[in-house]
């Protein structure tokens, strides 16, 4: 009974942080996660043991049928869909302050639509059995469902918003709030406009949501593709290296500047005067 | 270049359409949440083992698979009903009143143009545990009269009936046991087809003439309330347990739906089945008035009209098909066929020429002049900490007529314009789109004014 208890508590906790990670996808430019994620992973620790106990627990009689959801997923009860609701409406509500509207589109696509758009992760996509008929794959993000809608609509400019689920067939680690199937929850703006307008726009979002959350305190990070590209060129790394060495700079949230350098140098084939300069660079914030 | 189409059967929610399903959906939870229900959220996929052996035969070969790429063979969720089933089972739930609405899929073919789709919404309320007679029953069939009400569709008519009434019926007229499913999907059929047709197809499943004809002399009896007590009195009928216990139930169902209201929508119909092999007790179908189906001989002949708007009924037996123990949760639900009034509201729309707003901004920050872009962002910045909806363009010296336009167009009922000159007097130049009057506002009364302005248009 306690243990059930604290799984509920637990639960709850988590179910805030989950959105939390899907509303970085505003400014999709960064991958960086919200500092409060740390706390979270300690719990996430703490709800695995529970899970773990429970498991050994093991007093189930032998149903009929397997009484499960598929792996990777859940229900949501009465109460997280309270919690939920909430959440939602935190950020449907500053969506429409700014004037967003909302469109909705099938949760499978063609299979050909997805294809040659996720790179490695294309084989996280659900595929339909072939039942005669077209290919289908379900729905991996919702970016790729907008930019079908809007070239197929010839839209020339748009401020949407698209709350739902999403699917991967990733190995999830369900304890720390990951899923293969999760709501996804995205704004975005199309069109031509004048520099940096829209672009503060959606850090302005993140600011609203985050605020009107009352999650604590929050950072927004920042950076420019183009700085990083011209970071890259003035350190005298190749252009085809752009992109990895890019990947490696990101790792900087969770790992030391001397493990990123090493993978720089031995993993990607960096020159190491090239790995130390973009090291003099990439050390310094903008406090 | 690939292929621009959204898969077949199903389509994209454009804006506007997206704000008429929001208008649709406010009501529908409205009543629900009048009505103390709560609302669970299952996942679009279920073990494909879960929905084997639930849907019948016809059913089953409509279920979207998910391709076997290793690990649990998965399969789309049909409807809510099964997953809600396995949900009341898995979590041992004993009692819980829950709606549910969410997208479910059938690779039935789709006919778009009549408002069925591969994908479509379902929209759920459902009561599961132990409750007196009739009256959770009752209760949705209220729901249905509730909703369909406040969706101002116009006329409409709930036709019930009670499956232990029709077994009781069969049995009477004569027909096997083994025979009951499949004779009653034929009766079934008697809202779009002729009785001639149904009594041919019933002597094809192997029923002999004369118990055909009997059941042809009940369920073609004139369909009012009247009937259940007519019934009640026919002493050979009420003979057989099953047909008395249904008939009683009626009775006491109408007299509920009598205190409820509902009554004047409600209709006995003895010819209502509903397909579905996991009723057990009272059924329901809601039909709007001017939808009801064109009765035809010819089953490739497209049929015309709505149909059903909304269905149910109770399903006693379900929750047990998933318990460990034979535990047994009686269940009563309603589902509201959501699609079909998406499309009706939409051609509504249409036809009406009704102009639908698909955002909610209630300010467009203008300037007439040029380099007012950060003045603009900053008054922009104000409206939005204080609640106001507003926005502005992304150009940085957009022109005065651009900018009005948009506010005609997005039907943005207020432009708030800054100058130099507002900016030395600390003042804002409100404009009402629709009258195109002009009021100068202190900036310390900017949001209360609009705040007024919004809530009272014409003044």
């Amino acid at each position: 009974m306690a243990l059930t208890t604290t799984m509920t508590k637990l639960h709850r906790l988590l179910s805030v942080p989950k959105i939390l990670q899907h509303t970085v996808n505003v400014s999709r430019h960064q991958c960086n996660k919200p500092p409060t994620l740390m706390t979270i992973q300690q719990i996430d620790e703490e709800v695995a043991k529970l899970l773990d106990l429970k498991a050994k627990l093991g007093d189930e009689p032998t149903p009929k049928t397997v009484l499960k959801t598929p792996k990777g997923t859940r229900d949501y009860m009465p109460r997280q869909m309270a919690i939920r609701e909430g959440v939602f409406k935190v950020i449907v509500d500053c969506f429409k302050r700014h004037g967003a509207e909302t469109i909705d589109t099938p949760v499978f696509e063609l299979k050909e639509t997805l294809t040659g758009k996720y790179g490695e992760d294309s084989k996280l996509i659900y595929d339909l059995q072939d039942q005669g008929g077209e290919l289908l794959s379900l729905r991996y993000d919702l970016t790729v469902p907008f930019a079908r809608y809007v070239a197929m609509n010839k839209i020339a400019k748009m401020k949407r918003y698209h709350i739902a689920k999403v699917y991967r067939r990733d190995n999830p680690a369900m304890t720390r709030g990951r899923y293969r199937e999760f709501y996804q929850c995205d704004f975005d703006i199309a069109g031509q406009y004048d520099p940096m307008i829209p672009d503060a726009e959606c850090i302005k979002i993140v600011h609203e949501i985050l605020s009107g959350l009352k999650l604590g305190s929050f950072v927004i990070k920042v950076n420019h593709r183009l700085i990083l590209d011209g970071l890259f060129e003035v350190c005298g790394v190749p252009q085809d290296k752009f992109r990895t060495i890019c990947s490696s700079v990101d790792k900087l949230d969770k790992t030391f500047w001397e493990d990123v350098r090493g993978e720089m140098i031995d993993d990607k084939g960096l020159d190491p005067i090239s790995a130390d300069r973009i090291g003099e660079y990439v050390q310094l914030s903008g406090e | 270049m690939s292929l621009l189409k959204t898969p077949k059967g199903t389509r994209d929610f454009s804006p506007k359409q997206m704000a008429i399903r929001e208008g649709v959906f406010k009501v529908i939870t409205e009543c629900f949440k009048r009505h103390g229900a709560e609302t669970i959220d299952t996942p679009v996929f279920e073990l494909r083992e879960t929905l084997k052996g639930k849907y019948g035969s016809e059913g089953s070969k409509l279920i979207y698979d998910l391709e076997d790429q290793g690990g649990e063979l998965l399969s789309l969720r049909y409807d809510l009903t099964v997953p809600f089933a396995r949900y009341i089972a898995m979590n041992k739930i004993s009692s819980m009143k829950r709606y549910h609405i969410a997208k479910v899929y059938r690779r039935d073919n789709p006919a778009m143009t009549r408002g069925r789709y591969r994908e479509f919404y379902q929209c759920d309320f459902d009561i599961a545990g132990p409750a007196d007679p009739m009256i959770t029953d009752a209760e949705c069939i209220k729901i249905v009269h509730e909703i369909l009400s406040d969706l101002k569709l116009g006329n409409f008519v709930i036709k019930v009936n009670h499956r232990r009434l029709l077994d009781g019926l069969f049995e009477f007229c004569g027909v096997p046991e083994d025979k009951f499913k499949t004779i009653c999907a034929a009766v079934d059929k008697l809202d779009k087809a002729f009785w001639k047709d149904v009594r041919q197809e019933m002597i094809a499943k192997g029923l002999d003439e004369k118990t055909v004809d009997k059941i042809g002399e009940y369920v073609q009896l004139p369909r009012s309330n009247d009937l259940v007590e007519k019934l009640l009195n026919d002493k050979d009928l009420m003979q057989c347990q099953a047909a008395k216990e249904g008939l009683e139930g009626m009775k006491l169902l109408l007299k509920y739906c009598d205190i409820f209201g509902a009554i004047d929508k409600v209709r006995f119909d003895l010819s209502l089945a509903r397909g579905l092999d996991y009723y057990t007790g009272v059924i329901y179908e809601a039909v709007l008035e001017g939808a009801e189906l064109t009765k035809s001989s010819d089953p490739s002949q497209e049929q015309i009209g709505v149909g059903s708007v909304a269905g149910g009924g109770r399903y006693d037996e379900l929750v047990g098909m998933f318990s460990a123990k034979d535990t047994k949760v009686p269940c009563v639900g309603v589902s509201i066929g959501i699609e079909r009034l998406f499309s009706i509201m939409e051609a509504r729309a249409e036809q009406q020429n009704e102009a639908i707003r698909t955002v909610e901004t209630e300010v467009l920050v203008a300037s007439a002049q040029e380099n007012m872009l950060e003045e603009r962002l900053k008054l922009c910045n104000y409206l939005w900490e204080n609640g106001i909806k507003a926005e502005f363009s992304y150009k940085r010296d957009p022109k005065p007529l651009d900018q009005f336009q948009h506010a005609e167009k997005s039907s943005i009922p207020l432009v708030a314009i800054i100058g130099d000159k507002e900016l030395k007097e600390e003042s804002v130049t409100l404009r009402n789109t629709k009258t195109r009057k002009e009021v100068s506002v202190p900036r310390a009364d900017l949001v209360k004014t609009v705040k007024d302005m919004i809530k009272s248009p014409e003044s």
